[in-house]
């Protein structure tokens, strides 16, 4: 018995060593249902919006951040627990090294983060920015934090480029989500 | 001469453990603190001043001088050395190099990430590079063509892709294997977490080695 764990540890350690991940794999580790459901857990309806940018809006988005953004419609949830609105969640694709990785941000009506929570993973290296010791540094992040690693997130050793991606992202919804809801509010 | 052997290794196994002691847990909690950054390491939040930052890379382009530090990255226009932060969406500890090309400003981080933006407005956007690439060199122009030296080898920037120039034909050498697997560097990255388990068990190897050297071999004394 002891001879077969003794095996199969080497065995296992030498598979790490010489085995070629897959080219493409794709990892759900959340539906969207369950996503919107881990990060307001009380919440009792979730309204579905659409948000397109108009040329304007995504100008001054791209202002703000200092870098591009490629996409034009973003989908984002109204949350409530009854009549008592919680907050937003926002599907953010965010490029990693090659492909890009889902995540729902949720933030609050302050525009804060309370949490974030990777959906889809598809980069052949790490997947270790799904953890929770990971994302707990977004949380009562806001625009006045610089939300980047090496500043005030510290990376997963191992998934540099996708702790890169998730903070950037992050970074991308706040700001997205303060100029459609605080221009709408100026606009009134 | 077995049993001689095997005395001569009872007599002495226990000091060279205690000799070695030190270095093995030394080695052993660097290694695991190096592993897990996010966990011990607590967050860096700069002032102002980019020279209490760890300034590690400075170039000049168009009298204008720019600096990355491990937090952000700066310019600096005016004589004085007065710095202002820039955006960047990555982290500037891994810039490398830093050129114009094309109107553009291009940035090449160590690790296989390509930037571009226009010098006009920082808009920072991605040049997709080849798969197979995980580690950048440099970057600079030659004729107007934007270069990158990587671990692949060399490639020029043509109709929005980058094309091999020379590829990169050094054998792996063992010593760079040895280097790979002592530092947890690619193709070893996977064996992060036995490491760090290894890493515990030698820790507690030491301490109860000390502890029954001390109890076994100084009282016994």
């Amino acid at each position: 018995m002891k001879g077969l764990f003794i095996f199969c540890l080497i065995f296992y350690l030498g598979a790490q060593l010489i085995a070629e991940p897959s080219t493409f794999s794709e990892q759900v580790y959340y539906t969207q249902d369950q996503a919107l459901s881990y990060v307001y857990p009380k919440a009792t309806a979730f309204d579905k919006q659409d948000l397109h940018l108009s040329d304007d809006q995504k100008s001054r988005i791209q202002d703000s951040l200092g870098w591009d953004v490629q996409e034009n419609h973003f989908t984002y949830f109204n949350v409530f627990k009854d009549d008592v609105f919680l907050g937003y969640a926002m599907i953010i694709n965010e490029k990693g090294k090659y492909r890009p990785i889902t995540f729902l941000a949720a933030i609050s009506p302050e525009f804060m983060v309370k949490d974030v929570v990777v959906m889809v993973y598809r980069e052949k290296i790490g997947s270790a920015v799904r953890k929770k010791r990971f994302l707990k540094q977004f949380k009562n992040k806001s625009l006045a934090d610089a939300i980047q690693v090496d500043n005030d997130i510290m990376g997963i050793s191992g998934a540099t480029i996708s702790s890169w991606s998730l903070a950037a992202g992050v970074k991308k919804a706040l700001v997205i989500l303060e100029d459609a809801f605080q221009q709408s509010s100026a606009s009134l | 001469m077995f049993k001689s052997i095997l005395r001569i290794v009872r007599k002495y196994h226990a000091w060279v453990g205690v000799l070695a002691a030190i270095f093995i847990i030394m080695l052993s909690i660097t290694g695991v603190l190096l592993n897990h950054p996010d966990v011990f390491f607590s967050k860096f939040t700069p002032d102002s001043d980019p020279f209490t930052q760890n300034p590690h890379y400075v170039t000049s382009l168009k009298d204008t001088i720019y600096l990355a530090t491990d937090s952000a990255l700066y310019q600096s226009k005016s004589l004085n050395y007065h710095f202002e932060k820039i955006p960047f969406p990555y982290s500037p500890a891994y810039i490398i190099s830093m050129i114009t090309h094309d109107g553009m400003y291009v940035i090449g981080l160590k690790n296989g990430i390509v930037l571009k933006t226009k010098q006009e407005k920082w808009r920072w956007q991605r040049i997709q590079v080849p798969e197979n690439i995980y580690e950048i060199y440099s970057i600079f122009e030659k004729d107007e063509t934007l270069f990158m030296s990587s671990n692949a080898g060399l490639y020029f920037f043509n109709d929005d892709s980058w094309k091999l120039q020379l590829e990169n034909r050094s054998p792996v050498s063992f010593k760079s294997m040895v280097m790979a697997l002592h530092t947890g560097y690619m193709p070893f990255a996977s064996l992060k977490m036995y490491n760090t388990i290894a890493s515990i068990c030698l820790v507690f190897l030491v301490i109860s080695g000390l502890y029954l050297f001390f109890r076994l071999y100084l009282k016994r004394r």
